[in-house]
């Protein structure tokens, strides 16, 4: 089973009705890769279920950042936005294998966010933009909220392109797909529901190799 | 009913739970009638970061009978399969593999480890 740690709420940060950032302090240090999330165990009726949150902090920041919408009914999202600095969260992780590894080469890497998927991609473009060697970086941005889009926008060697959120897919299709003859690019997406597989099919079907599009679905 | 045994790397006892997955979900996560599903809802813990969503590979097994017996997987549990630890041609993510044979006997191996990929003494 895995091993439970703590975390102090110490700030919440209200980015809209929505949407919300907490702060964490955990117990002790917590080493993660960028992409990577956190499983928040969530009291609901009689049992606890587990949850899992994307880490939108860096690995060398002193606090952990989750950024989470309110979703109607979840019991995770419900639990968390009733937070309030001074609360402990119960936490595992990190986990999952949404991470950029190398990045070996000159070809293009494509990030598509959409909305607070923005999440893990923020501590991939913090981390993959300062190291000494890296590919082109190019962020698409399917977002009404541009949460840290300044931040990212002072990054070397990222290009940005903010859409709005309704045509971020149909935008990376046409971008990467219809109009596309390079298949030399790498793809990390992270998106909610079917879109995102969607994408990641019809990527794979028009030619770029299975590794190359890696992708997490909320 | 099916019959689901359990084996565990780590050299904890054989556990041998039957069920019948018609009366599926036994609890909240996993899909209906999966290994997590049968798991948890009789009172076994698998490992399962994500909730059961077919979003890590905490929830790995290895099927030692029975993987006829499943349904097949689909691609998105094969992408996040290829990044498990011990990765076998019978590994299955338990939160994806559902037993739809009420008389099937399946037989899994609970790995020692699940990945973590910081290699840390969490997840472990």
């Amino acid at each position: 089973m895995a091993v439970e740690w703590t975390a102090r709420v110490r700030d919440v940060l209200i980015h809209a009705k929505d949407t919300r950032s907490l702060i964490l302090e955990p117990s002790h240090r917590i080493d993660f890769a960028p992409g990577q999330f956190v499983s928040c165990q969530v009291p609901h009726e009689a049992t606890v279920l587990n949850r899992p949150y994307s880490i939108a902090s860096t690995p060398t920041d002193p606090h952990l950042e989750l950024l989470l919408n309110l979703v109607p009914g979840g019991p995770g999202s419900t639990h968390l936005f009733a937070r309030r600095p001074g609360d402990i969260l119960r936490l595992t992780g990190p986990w999952g294998t949404f991470i950029t590894g190398d990045l070996p080469g000159d070809a293009e890497t494509i990030f598509i966010a959409e909305e607070t998927a923005i999440a893990p991609i923020r501590p991939m473009l913090l981390e993959v933009a300062r190291r000494p060697s890296r590919p082109p970086l190019r962020l698409l941005y399917g977002t009404s909220l541009a949460l840290y889009r300044d931040e990212l926008a002072a990054l070397p060697g990222l290009t940005i392109d903010v859409v709005p959120p309704a045509t971020l897919y149909t935008e990376a299709a046409r971008r990467w797909i219809d109009d596309d003859l390079d298949k030399s690019r790498r793809f990390f997406i992270c998106g909610v529901g079917t879109p995102v597989l969607t994408l990641r099919d019809r990527l794979r079907a028009a030619g770029h190799v299975r590794r190359a599009v890696q992708y997490e679905r909320w | 009913m099916a019959k689901l045994v359990v084996r565990y790397e780590n050299g904890d006892p054989e556990r041998v739970i039957e069920f019948d997955p018609r009366k599926a979900p036994f609890q909240h996560d996993g899909q209906p009638a999966s290994i997590l599903d049968v798991l948890l809802g009789h009172g076994l813990f698998l490992e399962h970061a994500c909730g059961g969503v077919c979003a890590c590979t905490t929830c790995h097994v290895v099927v030692k009978k029975g993987f006829d017996k499943l349904r097949p997987s689909e691609e998105t549990e094969e992408d996040l399969l290829d990044k498990a630890v011990g990765l076998t041609p019978t590994s299955r993510l338990g939160c994806q593999a559902v037993v739809t044979d009420p008389d099937a006997v399946i037989e899994v191996v609970i790995p020692r480890y699940t990945v973590n990929i910081d290699s840390g003494t969490h997840g472990r």
